[in-house]
């Protein structure tokens, strides 16, 4: 340790004995580099999630507490979230934020993009104009930049870890799997849809069925909709891999109340607890990676390289509820390393 | 390295920044408060500290007094809020209500979690202007105080909470509920009111209404023994809940098998897993819940690392909207605090965010520029009805579980069902039209189509003094002409003495509101009501023509008649002019005569009278009537907008609601009518009767009639 570093932990040691036994801390925050306070107050973020984001108890979630967790650490710079309703209140947002003067003081003004719904949004990144003395910059979530547009980018896959679980359900008996996804040519979920259905016809022979519940991206909240598919779907299918975000919670819905004969799996975060019948989860531990790449940036100066993210890096995995654990484990940690060889495969195309 | 650990070193210290500042005395608060530049304001926070909760009041507060400060600290003008607390389980309310309200340093109040409490502290600070912040919502809280101004119910009121209680079963796929609630008690007696009248709307079977007392187990036996498909819990207090558990867990292992429970909000906390321990795995219930998209919950639990408990969004809120209002007061001291925070509450200039610094900075740079935010906060939108400002208008509720010791949400519900939220009543609508093709019941409802509409409008009063009862006929009158009735469709029958009347300023001008528009221009008055007696009705009711009524209403069995009629009334009769009555039997006789002689397809009635449930009932039975009546048969109904320089009651609030409906919510259902309409008409009972024998008051709509 420096002597700085010295200097903070007696610092921090003091107040902690002090808040112990007198039960009062000064709300100054006289341990932390006035200069530092002084450059981070320059800081400004303005984190944009994808329309009607939030709340889905998932991918969503996930990232704003990662968001959260980086505020706590740097609660001084500025930090403006905002979840539009509509991709057109999220295109006005964005195109204000490039053509507006930032705030007096501000020295490094970023726009996070969080979403793959904004790739088309992003390309009005080219207007824009640095100002002197702020760096200005856009980070797009989910993206491999086909169009070169000079922002940083990175994505996650799902492929290996669906590969994975495809894989072990098989080998348990699930012999007509549904796979259910918002709409066709939704980018994002693609990975994961292709690693299930490889996985599966890798291990059984059979491709499994899909179905999309839209033409377009409000396929992504049609709960009600999937529930009252599922009533048909439970019937002919013995398990269903939802990759369809906030619709899922309706096939969760539906199995909670009709358990019987079908199974399904939990997406982006471990959601045994929610319904019974999932057998395991793909989980993508979005708030580490957006944490990651937020201190990376504020500490580095810059963005970490463009990355596909998947079962290898470990913000991807597949997770077994505890009630499929003696059944479904020991297939999980066997499989594994295939399913990275798998993966690696699949990642060349992009 | 160097980074890292710094990293650590400013997580570690906002942690304990929040942690101290949960945990420490307020007399150490008040130090820190008294070093902040600007105005301090005392607030008093009246809330349960037992069973793990304290520290979830103390931690949501803090937060706000965090971010309050922030928020403001780009800017010139600075206040703080200084919370007082106090143990809503351990203090003596009455007392309490009455230091709070007499001491002057106290702005306003926070708390009133349990229904109780909330309205013994109400009943003495409804006489200050000290707003009232509370988080119980009891039927008759909202209606006892809701005129009074400083009473602010930070959710809808328990009505709606039953109603959803009731759709989560009905999408369970329910055919039968009972109910368990606490006699004698404000929280229990709302869904003992409510809870028939809503299940019988939803097509669920109600096998009992059990209450208790104090032998909570017997009840519960008594409830299971009718073999409901759902159980809906509403305990008072989180030790019931624990009672309820065993008697169910007794009663499945005495017969093999006991009814499923659904729980209201009071099994929702960190004070029942605290006192349920195991006992409470599997809980399955409804509770008021921040909107998902807020983040708010997310957020609670990324700072505090333990989820949020019921109301923490709402207290949040509560802190906030009146940090605001304060603001705007600093800014515009000519307004009460009371007048701020209903200005605060009508912003419509759009905004981003809710609860968080930035967001909150953003609402005061905009009051500081003489704009008007929009403002939402962690609980969602903060739009409060605009007529006595007491309820939110939208409340979101959560569906929840307890799943290895944690309370999981399983979804989310609204009554509008946006963001992320389903309607209340979506699973029911979606049963309710899936069912309709193959249910006998829905046969009785199989109307012809409709051709034609007419109306017949009675102002039975007369007199500058009654000024309201002409007024709301003609505003009525004025409705219908701009849905395209024409005169010959509508009969007006008014004494026609107020627009020239000797006290009026503006001689031939009608209005129900001031500065509103003039009613009486372009207006065909068919007859006055003194050259009619109450008997001529029937022959205009059922189109048959005499000297004395050349105008009548010529419908038949294809065509809607509504019948809107204001005046005075008393208990089995309605009052004509000074001296006559058109009395319970008369109406029963007209509305048999109508239905014998099919002279109408269906026929709605509106009464705003005093006493006016004794006439609505009279329709009872008799298929394709519905009426509205302003209050039951046995109440008084209330006038509304005072107007000074004609010293008159300009309208009704029955009445006045009906309109503000009627314009502004043209294909709002039956139901949702007379949920607005119920919560708006403050001081006597809306009452619906005959719905029965009308059809599905979630389905049909007023705009076959407007």
């Amino acid at each position: 340790m420096d002597m700085i570093t010295r200097i903070k932990v007696y610092l921090f040691t003091f107040i902690l004995l002090n808040s112990i036994f007198f039960g009062f801390v000064s709300c100054s925050h006289e341990v932390i580099d006035e200069k530092d306070i002084e450059s981070l107050r320059g800081v400004h973020i303005t984190f944009m999630f994808p329309p009607e984001g939030l709340g889905d108890e998932g991918y969503n979630d996930l990232i704003l507490i990662g968001l959260q967790r980086f505020y706590m650490a740097y609660p001084e710079i500025s930090l403006s979230i905002s979840c539009p309703e509509t991709l057109d209140e999220a295109n006005k947002k964005f195109s204000d934020w490039l053509s507006h003067t930032p705030k007096e003081g501000c020295s490094r003004d970023l726009f996070v993009l969080a979403s793959s719904d904004y790739e088309k949004l992003a390309e009005q990144v080219k207007t824009l104009q640095s100002k002197e003395n702020i760096k200005r910059e856009v980070l797009l979530f989910e993206s491999t930049n086909r169009n070169k547009l000079p922002l940083a980018y990175f994505s996650t896959t799902m492929y290996g870890a669906s590969w994975l679980s495809a894989q072990a359900v098989s080998e348990v008996g699930i012999r007509s799997p549904l796979i259910i996804g918002a709409y066709e040519g939704e980018v994002v979920t693609q990975s994961s849809i292709k690693g299930f259905t490889d996985g599966f016809m890798n291990q059984s022979g059979v491709t499994p069925a899909i179905s999309y519940l839209s033409q377009d991206p409000s396929g992504f909240a049609m709960a009600k909709e999937a529930y009252e598919n599922m009533s048909f779907w439970g019937q002919n299918y013995n398990f269903i891999f939802p990759v369809a975000g906030g619709s899922n919670i309706g096939i969760y819905r539906y199995l909670r109340e009709y358990p019987r004969g079908c199974y399904t799996a939990g997406m982006d975060l471990e959601q045994s607890g929610v319904c019974a019948n999932i057998m395991l989860s793909i989980v993508k531990k979005m708030d580490l990676l957006v944490e990651y790449y937020l201190t990376t940036w504020l500490e580095e100066g810059g963005f970490p390289a463009p990355t596909i993210y998947g079962l290898e890096s470990g913000y991807v995995d597949c997770i077994v509820s505890p009630y499929f654990k003696e059944v479904l484990e020991s297939s999980i940690i066997k499989k594994r390393e295939e399913a990275i060889q798998y993966e690696k495969e699949y990642n060349k195309n992009f | 390295m160097k980074k890292n650990t710094t990293k650590i070193f400013r997580i570690a210290f906002i942690l304990l920044l929040l942690f101290v500042l949960a945990s420490c005395k307020h007399e150490s608060i008040n130090e820190q408060m008294a070093e902040t530049p600007g105005n301090t304001y005392s607030v008093a926070v009246v809330l349960p500290c037992g069973g793990g909760l304290e520290i979830h009041w103390r931690q949501t507060l803090n937060l706000f007094t965090y971010n309050l400060q922030k928020a403001l600290s780009y800017d010139s003008r600075s206040l703080n809020l200084q919370f007082e607390w106090y143990d809503e389980e351990t203090a003596d309310i009455s007392t309490l209500a009455k230091n709070l309200s007499e001491r002057m340093d106290i702005i306003a109040v926070i708390g009133g979690l349990y229904s109780d409490n909330a309205a013994m502290l109400e009943s003495v600070l409804c006489r200050t202007e000290k707003p009232f912040f509370t988080l119980a919502t009891t039927e008759e809280l909202v209606r006892q105080y809701a005129g009074k101004g400083n009473l602010w119910a930070m959710a809808e009121t328990d009505i709606t909470q039953c109603e959803v209680l009731l759709s989560k079963a009905n999408m369970y796929g329910a055919k039968s509920v009972s109910l368990i609630a606490k006699e004698n008690d404000a929280y229990g007696k709302t869904f003992i009111d409510w809870l028939p009248f809503q299940a019988k709307e939803l097509g669920l079977q109600v096998t009992g209404v059990f209450t208790y007392e104090e032998n909570i187990e017997s009840s519960v036996r008594e409830a299971a023994a009718t073999s409901p498909d759902y159980i809906i819990c509403t305990p008072s207090h989180v030790n019931e809940v624990k009672i309820i558990l065993e008697s169910l867990k007794d009663y499945a292992l005495e017969f093999g098998t006991a009814p499923r429970a659904i729980f209201s909000d009071i099994a929702y906390g960190a004070d029942v897993l605290e006192k349920l321990g195991s006992l409470a795995e599997g809980i399955e219930g409804v509770c008021i819940s921040s909107d998902p998209t807020s983040g708010f919950d997310v957020s609670y639990e990324t700072y505090f690392g333990e989820d949020s408990t019921v109301g923490c969004a709402h207290v949040y809120d509560a802190a906030m909207l009146l940090a605001y209002a304060l603001y705007y007061n600093e800014l515009h001291p000519e307004y009460s605090l009371i007048d701020a925070l209903r200005y605060i509450v009508d912003g419509t200039e759009s905004t981003t965010g809710s609860w968080m610094p930035e967001d909150m900075q953003n609402v005061f740079r905009m009051l500081g520029k003489g704009l008007h935010p929009d403002i939402k906060g962690a609980s969602g939108e903060l739009d409060f009805d605009k007529k006595v400002y007491t309820n939110v208008v939208n409340t979101v509720y959560c569906n929840y579980t307890i799943y290895q010791g944690k309370y999981i949400v399983l979804d989310y519900n609204t009554t509008d069902g946006s963001n992320r939220t389903d309607a209340t009543l979506a699973g029911w609508n979606w049963k309710a039209e899936s069912t309709q093709e193959f249910s006998d019941e829905n046969i009785n409802f199989n109307y012809p189509q409709l051709h034609e509409r007419w109306a017949l409008i009675v102002a039975a009063s007369s007199g500058w003094i009654n000024y309201r009862h002409q007024a709301d006929a003609l505003n009525m009158y004025k409705i219908l002409r701009s849905r395209g009735y024409d005169d010959e469709h509508i009969i007006l029958i008014m004494e026609d003495d107020i627009a020239y009347h000797g006290n009026n300023p503006n001689p031939g001008t009608v209005q129900v509101i001031t500065g509103g528009e003039n009613l009486y221009e372009n207006v065909l008055i068919d007859y006055k009501t003194s050259d009619l007696e109450p008997e001529d009705l029937e022959n205009i009711l059922l189109g048959k023509h005499s000297e004395k009524t050349p105008n009548v209403i010529s419908s038949d069995e294809h065509d809607n008649v509504l019948i809107f009629w204001s005046g005075h009334g008393n208990p089995s009769y309605l009052q004509w002019l000074e001296e006559e009555m058109f009395t319970a039997e008369m109406a029963q006789r007209l509305f048999t005569f109508a239905y014998n002689e099919r002279k109408y397809r269906k026929m709605l009635c509106l009464i705003e009278a005093c006493y006016s449930g004794s006439i609505g009932k009279q329709c009872m039975g008799i298929p394709g009537i519905l009426c509205f009546t302003a209050a039951n048969e046995t109440e008084t109904s209330k006038a509304d907008i005072w107007n000074t320089d004609l010293s008159v009651w300009m309208s009704n609030r029955f009445t006045s609601t009906l309109h503000e409906c009627v314009t502004n919510k043209p294909n709002i259902t039956f139901r949702d009518l007379y949920y607005r309409m119920f919560i708006n008409t403050v001081g006597s009972h809306v009452m619906v009767y005959n719905a029965d024998s009308y059809g599905n008051l979630y389905l049909e709509k007023i705009n076959e009639y407007f």
